[in-house]
Parts: C-alpha cells; structure tokens; sequence
C-alpha cells in the first residue's frame, strides 16, 4: 500500500515559489523567442517596405517647378509625351533581394492587378514574379497621384548563342529585353526617375553586354538561372524580347 | 520566533533578484532600443556592442541599429539671396519640410546642412577649405569610434571557403583575389553632398580642387585631443606624420598609366626608399629579400597590379561615403612584420599601407596574403576629393586614406582575427555594391 506523502505547512510556499518562478522564466524565454521570430521573419519585408518608402519620397520630392520643357529635357522614350514639362534624376537605392518592383494603372483591369490596387495607380514591391495574386498576397503597394510607367532594358549581343550547359539556359545573340517590372538585388540599384504632369516613369537601361558571366551591379549576373535575363522574363507583361537589330 | 510556512530570508532574497532581473530585462528590451533621449550615434554603438557579445548563434538575430547621417555641404547665401528665395519658391513648398539644398538627398529626412562661404575673400575661403576637411575628418572619426575602433565584432560573414589556400599563395606571388572570396560588410556612417549652389558659386574659384584630406587629418589634432586624426587611427603618438604617408602615396600616380621602363625605374626607387632598412631582410614566408624581389619587378608584373587596382567606378553624383568595412581573416602569425604593421592601426593607401617610418606594407611586396586582401579592400572606390567633374583625374592621384585596424576581436571569440577599415569613398552603387559584398548593415 502506497502512502500518501505528508503535506507539511510551508510546503505549498516553497513549491509556490519555484513555479511562479519557473513559468516567470518560460514566459521570458517565450517572449524572446516571439522577438527572434518576428526579427527573422519580418526584416525582409521591412527592408521592403523601407526601399519602397525610399522610392516614393524620391519621386514625391522631385519639384515640378524645376521641371524642363521639351526639347531642353529629353523625356524617357515611352509613355510620357515630349510635350510635358519634365523634371529628372537618378537615385541610388539600396533593393531586397528576390522582390520585384511592379507598378499597376488605374486604367488597367482588375483581371491583371492586385486588388489593393483596385481604382488607384500603385507603386508595389512584391516577394517573387509580380504577377496579380504575389502582389496580393506577398506584396507591398504605395498609392501615387498619377499613372506609373516602369522600363528597364537589357541586352545581349555577339556573334552567338550563348549556351549555359549547368543551367540549360539559352541567351540568344542579340537579345533585348525590354520589361514593365525589374528584380531587386540586396546591394545599391541605380532608378531614373522622371515626372510630368501626366505620370512617372522609373526606368534604367541596364546596358549592352557581350558577356552572360558578367556581373550587374557587383552582384547579379547578366545570363544564366538566377541572372537578369531570367528575372527580368518573370515579369508577366514585358514589353517585348526581340533582337537587338530589330 | 519564526513559523512554518513564513518566508525564509534566503527565499525573499531570491523573489527579490529574481524580480530585479525581469524588470532589468523588460527595460532592455523595452526601453533601450526605443528610447528616443539616445542619439542615433549611441543607438548604434549599443547595437554593435551588443551584437558583438552576444554568442554567435544569436548574433544575427540583433540589428544594427546605425542609421547614416546625410551631411549637405553648401553655399552659404547672403542676405539679398536669402531673401529672394523666400518670394521664388514654390508656394506650395512653403509650410512644408524645409527641402535640403542638396538634391541626392531628396525626399531623406534628418539631413544636416554645413553652409560655407564661397566669395573672393582669400581668409573665407581658407576657411572654406578648412571647414569641408573638417566635416570629413570628424565624419571618420566618429564612424571610428562608433565601431568600436576595429576592436569589436559586427557578426561578419568568414570568408570563401577557398580563401585560405589562396591566401597561402598570396603570400609569395601577386594579388589575384576577389572581392566576393574576401566578403566584407559594411555600415555606412556618413554620407556628404555637394550641393549644385556650391558646385556653380565654386566653379570660377575651384575652392573644392584644393581640398586634401590626407594632408588635413596628418596636420590637425583631434577635438579635445592632442593627437591628430591619423595618429589616432594609427595609435602612435609619434611617426604618422605626412611625410611618411606622402611616400606611399607617389606610387599613386601610376595606376591607371602605362608603365615604360622610366616608370618601372621610378616605382622601383620608391620601392627601395619605402623598405630601406629592410633591404637585405627575407620577405616574410619567402626565401628572397626586399632588394632582389624589388629588382626582379617587372613591367608586366607592375602593370598586371595597377589594373587590378584601377578596375574601379569613379561617381559622378557629388556624393561622398563614409563606410566601415570588416573582414575575418584566418589565422595569421603573431611574429609576422606585416601583422604588427596593423595590428596597432594603420592607414592605407591606394598602393600600400603606413603607420610610421619602418612600417610599411606595400601591395608590391609579397606578404601574407590576408594583408593583401586588407590591401586591395583598401584600393576600392578611389576617391576623389569630392568633385565628381573631375574625379576620374584626381582620384588616381590623390586617393583618400583609410583607417585600418587587424587583430584579435576583443568582443567576443578570442581566436577570431579580423581587419576593419573606415574608408572614404565615392556613393555610386559600383563602388559600394563592390566593397560591401557580404552586406551593408544599418539604415541608409
């Protein structure tokens, strides 16, 4: 037969004790390991959120009255008209790596872009190929008070094709690509910025490489997976890839 | 008379540590990372401290809290002007933020204007001068002391895994190293505009082509020291001066230039001026001496490690940084001449490094390969004093020093070494995308 042990007073105030102390500690532990977390988790998305903010104060503060009327400022060659008073310039910001910078109308249907863009022009960042549910789902967006028209070229171009045998990627000779969206990388990315009454067009040329291996920006190569040709083809509505001749 | 049940002494001891400690970690937690009485300076101070203590599992988990500062250099405008900017603004700027007068700065918030004066006036515009070096200077000294003055781990990624075989070699033939195998990180302390004001008022006086910061920082002492810039980068209360770093810099030239047998004549005699007294003395971990190797430079050889020196963007943008980088090297010898030429400090130049007269490290010389890599991460970014227009034809000859320290991290792993430099470099997205592969910590 078992006894029952001998509860003796001051017992429960020992044991009392340890446990308020105990569940003090795990609750300490738990609250750091939330704090870990949330740290681990939400950076990206802050540094998102941070190069978007970034983007939109540098076009907010582009001031109209310095702007240049057309042919004294040449305008960007797509969307904005050489007949609006045009104010320019280039900023350096730091990306995020994986996201895409994406930008949707309020002309455009609701069938291409994200919802939270639903009757408004937006400036967004999304986490992956930015296509109408990433951009919901994964993605940031800005309200701007006129139409965003992005544009950024890259082209290859030499007497072949280049071949990638690791990635079995193809880089035609005298390719161009000329795409609505561009891919962030964690270092510093050059943006042309121009606006004008009727809009804002962010754009960079990238350049004419004769050379896939080559890096962009230090840190992205030009051909290959994972290259600039790639991402810049994840962009669901460029423009158009065509040869560079043509 | 004490009864069963009542509190013990050692108990309430306990209950009282116990609650102590909560509230202390609570007010960690809470308070010191959000409390606003901090300067940005001391936010990220603490936040390296910190990361630099914390084991390392945990230390990624911590961020730097540095946050660059944005420092407006521009005209100062006389009262006429002044006031004739107040009627041709844009009425709907006023009322708003005041706009910096510095454009690369636009839509940035805390940017702190210097306003000097551009006029004839021989006395303003020493002034001038004076003033813009200063801003500089203090600019690294406090990006310096911030850091932890090279002494304090920021949770650097170690190098490439290939590194260390490649470094062995280093140690006996030229650099052939890249930036990525090395993986340095970087905070970005300060960054400093010239605005267009200044730019168009300087254009006739050319007050900015005067500017040396090299020449300012070996010539001034420190606020509230009594060594100047460089002898407290360095460490050393005497030997730092710009006579010693004047020799490092005339090999400066010749990057960049094609190298004829009357340029390889030259550099030899530097070459041979710099290492005097070490001569007949074996380079470290080889079996030739300064004088033969000095001899058998070629040119090709020479030309071969000037261009991997001037593979470098100049910017174009008016804009200057001031970066904190650091490395992790492998293991390195405590014995090692070249290991005590930084392991005290040292300034580095485009083509070697200097801390007082018999301690000088040249990219020319072989040694280990570690001090190359310091070396090279020290050619990044030539900078130029600070006029883009001409930047591509002063940077080569006047590159800017850094401040390099090496050694054992006080802060944490004590079998950790590692390099910092702060470095003063051009903002354009080449050279900082190239100096800071392994990440740039902090808030730009």
């Amino acid at each position: 037969m078992r006894l029952r042990p001998i509860l003796r007073r001051g017992d429960l105030t020992n044991n009392l004790l340890s446990a308020i102390l105990a569940i003090g500690g795990l609750l300490m532990l738990a609250f750091l390991g939330v704090k870990l977390y949330n740290f681990f988790v939400s950076q990206e998305e802050k540094n998102a959120a941070a190069f978007l903010d970034s983007l939109q104060a540098k076009i907010d503060a582009l001031d109209e009255t310095d702007c240049v009327q057309y042919p004294q400022a040449s305008p960007p060659d797509f969307q904005l008209s050489p007949q609006g008073c045009i104010v320019n310039n280039t900023f350096v910001l730091r990306g995020v790596k994986g996201w895409f910078l994406a930008a949707w109308n309020k002309s455009d249907s609701l069938n291409v872009k994200p919802e939270k863009c639903f009757d408004k022009n937006c400036l967004c960042v999304c986490n992956g190929a930015p296509d109408k549910n990433t951009c919901q789902e994964n993605g940031l967006c800005r309200e701007t008070d006129r139409p965003v028209f992005l544009n950024f070229t890259l082209a290859y171009t030499n007497s072949e094709n280049y071949k990638d045998n690791v990635d079995d990627i193809t880089v035609y000779k005298d390719n161009f690509v000329e795409s609505y969206c561009t891919y962030l990388i964690s270092g510093l990315m050059p943006f042309n910025v121009a606006k004008s009454t009727e809009g804002i067009a962010v754009s960079y040329n990238y350049g004419v490489y004769n050379n896939p291996n080559i890096l962009l920006f230090n840190r992205i190569s030009v051909g290959g997976k994972g290259g600039m040709f790639s991402q810049l083809r994840q962009c669901p509505r460029f423009l158009r890839e065509r040869d560079w001749a043509g | 008379m004490k009864r069963l049940g009542e509190l013990s002494s050692q108990q309430i001891v306990v209950i009282v540590l116990a609650l102590g400690a909560f509230i202390i970690a609570a007010l960690f937690l809470f308070g010191v990372f959000n409390n606003e009485d901090l300067t940005e300076r001391e936010l990220c101070r603490l936040s390296i401290l910190e990361r630099a203590t914390v084991p390392n599992v945990a230390a990624q988990a911590i961020p730097i809290q540095c946050t660059t500062e944005k420092i407006c250099i521009t005209a100062d405008k006389n009262f006429i002007e002044k006031v004739k900017d107040v009627f041709t603004r844009n009425p709907a700027a006023i009322g708003a933020t005041k706009k910096s007068d510095c454009k690369q700065f636009a839509g940035e918030e805390n940017v702190r204007e210097v306003k000097v004066k551009i006029d004839s006036n021989p006395s303003h515009q020493a002034e001038t001068v004076k003033a813009i070096e200063r801003e500089v200077a203090n600019a690294m000294y406090d990006c310096w002391v911030m850091t932890g003055q090279g002494k304090m781990d920021i949770g650097t990624p170690a190098s490439g895994s290939s590194i260390e075989g490649k470094l062995a070699n280093l140690a006996v033939e030229e650099v052939d190293l890249s930036v990525s195998e090395i993986n340095p990180i970087c905070i970005v302390c300060s960054r400093l505009a010239f605005s267009d004001a200044l730019i168009e008022a300087d254009k006739n006086l050319k007050l900015l082509d005067r500017l040396n910061y090299n020449d300012f920082m070996s010539r001034e002492v420190v606020p509230r020291s009594s060594l100047t810039y460089l002898q407290t980068f360095t460490d050393e209360s005497v030997g730092a001066g710009y006579g010693a770093v004047s020799q490092s810099e005339g090999l400066n030239k010749y990057i960049g230039k094609d190298i004829g047998d009357a340029e390889l004549a030259e550099i030899k005699e530097t070459l041979r001026k710099q290492f005097e007294d070490k001569l007949n003395e074996k380079i470290s971990g080889t079996e030739i001496t300064h004088k033969d190797y000095i001899d058998g430079l070629t040119t090709v050889k020479v030309k071969n490690l000037l261009d991997d020196i001037s593979r470098v963007g100049y910017s174009r943008d008016n804009q200057l940084s001031i970066v904190f980088t650091q490395i992790k090297v492998p293991s390195i010898n405590p014995n090692d001449q070249f290991w005590n030429t930084f392991k005290s400090g040292a300034v580095v130049g485009s083509l070697g490094a200097v801390s007082g007269p018999g301690k000088i490290a040249s990219f020319f010389i072989p040694g280990p390969g570690w001090v190359k890599a310091l070396i090279k991460i020290g050619t990044i970014g030539a900078t130029s004093w600070g006029l883009a227009a001409s930047a591509e034809d002063t940077s080569r000859k006047n590159q800017a020093l850094s401040a390099a320290v090496c050694g054992t991290f006080q802060s944490k792993n004590a079998n950790q070494q590692g390099c910092s430099l702060v470095k003063l470099v051009n903002w354009d997205f080449n050279t900082i995308n190239n100096l800071c592969v392994g990440g740039i910590e902090g808030n730009l």
